[in-house]
């Protein structure tokens, strides 16, 4: 503690993109629950650990060397960091990092600095590989595992258990698998990422369960929160969760903590099988979850816990106070100079601004204005991928124009119903299958709460929209949408009915093969060879494209679409390179009337742009304004292309037929294109470009609290 | 299901209201578990709340305010006690 009575933490852990790595949580319950000042300084292993540059939230970033580079060479590092701001404790996020820690311990603790970790030869102990061994040896239930060390035999033995199987990375990354084929390929992903093989795991149904633990010194338990995972999303990460007082749980963790002899924190991850109703240790994880924030919400927030334990031991524990809260995973957007990316790449530590942290959610105000057009929005949810309808919303909320904004959900699941700051209200979508359905429901909410302008924002959704807009006007309900011939053409353009590959001015158009059959789908290879990718299409809509490397993969991507109800398959070749998009709304004259052309900087595994660049590519921006004309085009869309590392050529992937849902950045960087869409839609004059910024746009997960109850009132209420 | 048995409703089960006060949702903290609940449900919660309740006079809290024979109320009653024993929300 410094003279100013300011604890200086630095804490690791500020990627991971979708799949947030824990740290940025960590920081934001000790900004939020730390009763005094603290400073929190991040440490990372490169400039793009987007949690790090959430508003208010850090002090300074540093990058530290990779961990392969030894012991010597980290501790090296931070004592250069200490010796220019000195720092108390340091808490590391990183499964990888806690035994390098656990090793410098005695030698940070001579320069001042204060760790929590186990031993190393307890975190060992509990490694991935090593854990059936440790659950064995203290007659522990879990899964039947096994580590296979050269990923080549990941086939047979893969074939030994019952399908469905998990496949694990060694220090991280998991799977659900179906088949050999599969398993063999995410064996050969994770081990090229972690190393060591692969683990696979037999796969127990069940309610998943996580304990989170902090452990004293003295290896005591300090705090301890079981959650239940209420919401898991397609990659295994519960994205909604609430705490849970199951007896047994708690008995059953505490009884494991004894075995471990752990200091510091510790998360337990089980399933409860529905077979025996039985907790089964899936893992045992030496540092804190991602989803740690709800340990605050709940009244006992554990990093604050931790942070209490190092600096004074033995502080009274604290019981869970409100069992009735849940956390809901949401996404944080934002811009921030170039330049400071480009410095802290260069100069490897960054001092951040320091803008005012919030410590709580903020409430879309209701503007009081009368004759304010009140908007509806849906695909506002992030919990499989970061939907559109959010970043519209964001871009809008805060116009003095624009009176309530509606949120249109599809399940009390859909994270946005906890977005108060950018939602007046929300409004439950139960079924949407038939444009009939869709259209009574929107008209029935039209009844009580007055709608004047629907931006759907989803692309399964999209056909039906455009087929109820006139419906719609009739009832005074505006839309910007084009025409069905319109939508149709944009399908043409992208090859979702064969395409045989088009030259245009500045980009190609990949050439396209329609599958109606195993058999022809089977033939697709033989004219655009291997890797492509294949997308099932049903009524103009294509599912997320899924990558075939190899023949035996075709027979169970042919199954997943079929059984899916998908009509037929389209497949184009898999082009690997940079990636760009270009968006842009046009008026009902078919003009565009705004764009704005990204670099992708980062995405992530399921396609959403986690860092983007705004830049100039004026041969493409004017074949999109060609083509749009050529089309008949009124409304949002988005053309994605990827510039081949091959032949450097732009191709052409993907036509959205709405706004991308990084386009709250358009806002940030002096082209507010949802506020122009609504003005075009509303008839109104434009007036949203601004000056130029060089700014760049990120995002990072944001765990936001709400009230278990919501979730029920939701689906009863069908409002909230 | 035993006519003289006792039945209470766990002490991690909360009662949710809606804003009209006849019905709400129903929550488990044990389990993180929820259902919601109508006005005749929310009678015999409010009953099993209190603690120790037959089948008996959770019939009579329901024919008291509605209009049923005994036996459909009776039938009806034992059909949500069972729910609830099944999602472990009662004690006996």
């Amino acid at each position: 503690m410094n003279k100013n009575n300011e604890v200086r933490v630095a804490i690791t852990g500020f990627g991971g993109l979708d799949n947030s790595e824990p740290g940025t949580a960590v920081a934001r319950a000790l900004k939020t629950g730390w009763e005094g000042k603290i400073s929190i300084d991040a440490l990372g292993y490169d400039p793009w650990m987007t949690g790090a540059f959430s508003p208010g939230l850090i002090d300074n970033i540093h990058i530290l060397p990779a961990l392969a580079d030894g012991d010597h060479a980290i501790l090296e590092r931070i004592v250069e960091i200490n010796e220019k701001r000195k720092f108390d404790v340091i808490i590391p996020t990183l499964e990888l990092e806690i035994s390098v820690l656990s090793r410098l311990e005695e030698r940070l603790k001579s320069k001042g600095i204060k760790v929590l970790v186990p031993s190393y030869e307890h975190i060992n102990m509990v490694t991935k590989t090593l854990l059936p061994y440790f659950c064995y040896r203290n007659k522990i239930p879990t899964p039947i595992t096994l580590h296979v060390p050269n990923v080549n035999d990941v086939p047979f033995h893969a074939n030994q258990f019952t399908y469905p199987i998990m496949v694990k990375g060694v220090v991280a990354s998991a799977q659900k698998v179906d088949n050999w084929s599969d398993a063999l390929f995410y064996a050969r992903k994770f081990n090229s990422r972690w190393g060591g093989g692969a683990i696979l795991q037999e796969k127990i149904e069940g309610e998943e369960f996580d304990v989170s633990i902090v452990a004293r010194n003295n290896e005591s338990c300090a705090s301890i929160l079981a959650m239940k995972k209420l919401g898991i999303n397609q990659k295994g990460k519960g994205v909604i969760g609430s705490p849970v007082n199951d007896p047994e749980l708690i008995k059953h963790s505490l009884k494991i903590l004894k075995k471990l002899h752990w200091k510091g924190p510790l998360e337990l991850e089980y399933v409860k099988s529905n077979n025996t109703n039985k907790y089964i240790l899936l893992e045992i994880n030496p540092r804190f979850p991602s989803w740690i924030l709800l340990s605050h919400f709940s009244g006992i927030n554990q990093p604050v816990t931790l942070l209490k334990e190092i600096l004074k031991p033995n502080s009274p524990i604290r019981n869970v106070t409100n069992m009735k809260k849940a956390f809901v995973r949401n996404i944080e957007e934002i811009t921030l100079p170039f330049e400071k990316i480009k410095k802290l790449t260069s100069h490897k530590s960054l001092k951040v601004k320091q803008n005012n942290f919030q410590k709580k959610h903020t409430i879309r105000k209701k503007n009081n204005a009368k004759n304010l057009p009140s908007i509806a929005i849906s695909g506002i949810s992030t919990f499989d991928y970061v939907m559109p309808g959010l970043g519209y919303a964001k871009a809008i909320s805060k116009s003095n124009e624009i009176g309530n904004i509606y949120g249109l959900a599809y399940g009390p699941y859909d994270t946005g119903i906890v977005r108060t700051d950018l939602f007046n209200k929300i409004f439950l979508f139960k079924d949407i299958s038939s444009k009939k359905i869709l259209l009574s429901r929107i008209l029935e909410i039209n009844k009580s709460n007055k709608i004047d302008l629907i931006i759907p924002s989803l692309d399964s959704e999209l056909k039906s929209y455009i087929e109820i807009q006139d419906e719609l006007k009739k009832n005074h309900i505006t839309t910007l949408l084009p025409s069905l011939k319109a939508f149709k053409k944009s399908k043409d353009i992208i090859g979702l009915n064969n395409h045989k590959g088009e030259v245009r001015e500045g980009f190609t158009i990949p050439k396209t093969i329609r599958s109606d059959s195993i058999e022809s789908f089977r033939q697709v290879s033989k004219s655009i060879g291997y890797p492509f990718v294949a997308k099932g299409v049903i009524n103009d809509f294509a599912a997320n494209p899924v990558t075939i490397y190899n023949k035996h993969q075709i027979p169970y991507v042919w199954e997943y679409f079929d059984s899916a109800g998908f009509e037929y398959v389209i497949s184009k070749k898999f082009f690997k390179g940079e990636e760009f998009s270009i968006t842009g709304v046009c008026d009902r004259d078919n003009n565009l009337v705004g764009n704005l052309t990204i670099k992708k900087l980062l995405t992530c595994e399921r396609g959403n742009t986690w860092a983007a660049r705004k830049i100039s590519l004026p041969k493409l921006e004017n074949e999109f304004k060609k083509i749009l004309k050529e089309i008949n085009w009124i409304g949002p869309i988005e053309f994605e292309f990827i510039r081949d590392s091959f032949d450097e050529e732009f191709k052409l992937i993907e036509i959205n037929c709405r706004f991308p849902a990084w386009i709250s950045y358009a806002k940030d960087v002096g082209y507010n294109l949802p506020k122009i869409c609504t003005d075009l839609a509303l008839s109104k004059k434009i007036n949203d470009f601004y000056n130029d910024k060089d700014l760049i746009f990120m995002r990072n997960c944001l765990e936001l609290d709400t009230d278990m109850i919501k979730f029920g009132k939701f689906l009863k209420q069908q409002s909230l | 299901m035993n006519p003289n048995t006792k039945w209470s409703l766990k002490k991690d089960a909360y009662i949710e209201l809606d804003p009209d006060g006849n019905s709400g949702v129903l929550i488990d903290t044990n389990t993180a578990n929820y259902c919601s609940f109508n006005k005749n449900a929310l009678l015999i919660l409010r009953k099993l709340k209190k603690g120790k309740a037959t089948i008996s006079a959770l019939t009579k809290e329901i024919t008291n305010k509605n209009s049923v024979s005994l036996s459909v109320a009776r039938k009806d009653v034992s059909v949500f006690l069972t729910k609830l024993k099944n999602m472990n929300l009662i004690n006996e």
